[in-house]
């Protein structure tokens, strides 16, 4: 009888303690976090297998990816209720930076940890990378979808034309253009040299104007916490551009189909496009042959950044797991599978991977890398949505010739004023 | 029961069982229609963007009436709500009219084709039509070509763009008040007309004291629901425009999604869609009471 207590004492006090404390050391428990994003069906077959592979390395974390099938908006309002409400799900979203920055000033986004931040920074294809997903100096948004504007043509058109090798200048651009467009017999224009981005959902119309804008010598940000900066004569000359390209040397027209399908279809022969977009001309029209050069320069080079960024929850219950995760992810060899299906090379490493060494991507990377100073990326405070939104209302107006391009700058700065005045 | 029937206590008892039954709507409603109206009557007064709120009094109203883009549309949605209501009841009744001159079998072809518009996803109509208007390859264009006019870049020039898109408008719902006014119409006897014969009256004379007047509830909701439909355009709108060129488009069921989910002005957004309720039942109110005093000069 003694001997059976003693047993019993021996397994209460020394093994069973062993056995559970043993246990929770050396498996830990499940743990799943969710990741949110719109994504193509390139993108959507990248995540999962990426996300099966990270389950191989580590069993105990579960990553659940949930494509999104509406629009971005749609996705990033019904995050903005859950951020809101202090819901941890997702976990991880990928999200237009201009909205990221907002949800970051609410508190509602984590900050990267320093050591794998760092580590991210010195290893980012080109600086210009980071900075969207940065605020006071805070990085919060990794880099994903990432284009920046290159010049594509369509190589048919260009050999008709007698058109060989880049247009140095802007100038030298509106000369191909020319060669380029075509008429009907009664000169409405049927086929358009240069698309440019004149109307449309107002923010897009801003976002591709800052490239036009820095290379006519405009200084970035447009604006920041303190004012509104780009009422000047970049603004005023790259404006200028534009209603010269529409009425004067008319190689654009609104009648004309434009921009990538345009150029797809072939009614516009240039379109000024990030390469993560271009390269769905492959599938959309297979029997198109374009090129794409690095943009050209006026007063400086200057391209315009665009696109997504991944964020983290900071209601996310999970944040070991969540930067465990993207940790691994952000390895060359992980996140190069990523970056080919949303067509941006995010680190040095995979700046050589073959698939980045198309023509479109060597063109971007060329100009991204060779000239970062030369990268602009949208201003980066709360409310840039609502204040690029007024600033893409202004040059639909100067376009349409409903306001002049003084009156439509002086309108848009005070507009975005009264909009950083509320925002900040 | 019957012993009961007429007593205070029974028809107190009937009373309660009549409220108890109530109560699971009278939740629905609560919850589902009231409860985010009064929620976005309370936000209009706020600077609510979730990240920096506060109550700003009548500052989102102001802004609503002195706001050049929130009066463009407002502007867009009147001329929008006034053609389309007029063209489609106009037309669906001249349709009904046709339709009941046809054998029957026949005319319920004509209802069924007429019909199948109203019942197809506006976002698939939309993609359609933006293939019609396309200003190269698109069918408008090819048509118009044969009456001499030149291309026109429909959804892109600020001058057509919004007759473009009322065209649409007009398309999808003409079909449904076809029905709703064929109905109306077979609901009228046939002795009157008889009778009208027998005294020699022309088919206008028909139409203007015979068919008008006992059409006139049938009008009453036709028009009122086409309306309150048409002041909630939307779809075509995101899908085709994003209310450009230059604004043309742009109608207040737009503007609000526009302020609140693209700007996050969650306040503003309730402001712009109080006003709109305001406006619609004002004009709802005023439809129905005139409506109604010219039903009793008819009934």
């Amino acid at each position: 009888m003694r001997m059976r207590y003693l047993v019993a004492f021996t397994l209460l006090v020394f093994i069973l303690p062993f056995t559970l404390f043993g246990q929770t050391k050396k498996v830990a428990d499940p743990v799943s976090i969710v990741l949110q994003s719109v994504a193509n069906v390139r993108e959507v077959a990248a995540m999962k297998g990426l996300v099966e592979k990270y389950k191989s390395v580590r069993p105990e974390i579960t990553v659940d990816y949930r494509p999104f099938s509406g629009g971005l908006a749609d996705m990033e309002a019904k995050i903005l209720l859950n951020l809101s409400s202090g819901v941890s799900d997702p976990d991880i979203f990928v999200c237009q930076y201009s909205s990221a920055v907002s949800f970051f000033s609410a508190g509602w986004l984590a900050t990267l940890p320093s050591k794998f931040a760092s580590k991210l920074e010195s290893n980012l294809a080109h600086p210009g990378l980071k900075s969207p997903g940065v605020l006071d100096g805070k990085w919060f948004g990794l880099p994903w979808s990432l284009g920046s504007f290159v010049l594509a043509y369509n190589k048919d058109h260009f050999r008709e034309a007698g058109l060989v090798g880049p247009p140095k200048d802007y100038d030298q651009l509106m000369d191909y253009a020319k060669k380029l467009t075509k008429y009907d017999s009664s000169g409405n224009v049927t086929r358009s040299g240069l698309f440019i981005r004149k109307a449309g959902h107002p923010q897009g119309t801003a976002t591709k104007w800052v490239q036009f804008y820095t290379a006519w010598g405009g200084q970035m940000p447009l604006f920041d916490k303190k004012g509104a900066y780009f009422n000047n004569k970049a603004a005023r000359d790259s404006l200028q551009y534009y209603l010269d390209a529409i009425y004067k040397h008319k190689v654009d027209s609104f009648s004309v189909e434009g921009d990538m399908t345009g150029l797809g279809k072939g009614t516009t022969s240039m379109v000024f496009r990030e390469p993560g977009t271009l390269i769905l001309l492959e599938t959309m029209y297979p029997d198109r042959k374009y090129g794409v050069f690095s943009v050209p320069t006026k007063v400086q080079p200057g391209t315009g950044l665009t696109g997504l960024i991944a964020v983290v929850n900071s209601h996310s219950k999970n944040k070991a797991a969540v930067w465990d995760f993207l940790e691994w992810l952000y390895q060359p060899e992980n996140i190069v599978e990523v970056g080919k299906a949303v067509g941006t090379a995010i680190l040095k490493q995979n700046l050589s991977d073959p698939y980045f060494q198309k023509e479109l991507y060597v063109a971007e990377n060329r100009q991204n890398v060779e000239h970062p100073e030369s990268v602009f990326v949208d201003p980066m405070i709360p409310g840039s949505y609502e204040a690029l939104m007024a600033i893409g209302r202004m040059i639909e107006n100067v376009c349409y010739k409903k306001l002049t391009i003084d009156d439509a700058l002086n309108a848009a700065e005070k507009e975005v004023k009264e909009i950083i005045q509320r925002n900040n | 029961m019957g012993g009961r029937k007429g007593s205070r206590a029974g028809v107190k008892a009937w009373n309660r069982t009549g409220y108890l039954c109530l109560i699971p709507i009278v939740l629905f409603y609560a919850i589902s229609y009231y409860f985010p109206i009064g929620f976005t009557a309370v936000l209009s007064f706020f600077r609510w963007s979730f990240f920096n709120n506060k109550f700003i009094g009548l500052t989102n109203y102001i802004q609503v009436f002195t706001d050049r883009i929130a009066l463009e549309a407002y502007r867009n949605t009147v001329v929008y709500v006034l053609v389309t209501v007029f063209a489609v009841n106009v037309l669906a009744l001249l349709i009904a009219l046709a339709v009941k001159q046809v054998p029957k079998a026949l005319a319920h072809v004509y209802k069924v084709i007429y019909f199948i518009p109203s019942v197809v996803s506006v976002s698939a109509i939309s993609l359609i039509w933006s293939y019609i208007y396309n200003p190269q390859v698109g069918v408008l264009n090819y048509v118009t070509g044969f009456f001499g006019i030149p291309p026109q870049g429909w959804l892109v020039d600020p001058r057509t763009a919004l007759f473009s898109i009322i065209l649409i408008g007009i398309w999808q719902n003409v079909g449904f008040y076809v029905v709703i006014f064929a109905a109306g119409l077979t609901n009228i006897d046939d002795s009157y007309y008889d009778a009208a014969k027998l005294d020699g009256v022309n088919p206008f004379q028909s139409f203007r004291y015979i068919t008008f007047p006992l059409l006139t509830p049938t009008t009453i909701f036709a028009v009122v629901t086409s309306v309150i439909l048409s002041f909630r355009v939307f779809i075509p709108i995101f899908i085709l425009t994003d209310g450009g060129p230059v604004n043309s488009t742009n109608m207040v069921a737009y503007e609000i999604y526009s302020q609140g989910l693209g700007s996050f002005r969650f306040g503003y957004a309730s402001a712009l869609a109080m006003t709109l309720l305001v406006f619609v039942a004002i004009l709802t109110f005023v439809q129905l009471k005139v409506t109604k005093s010219s039903e009793e000069i008819y009934t």
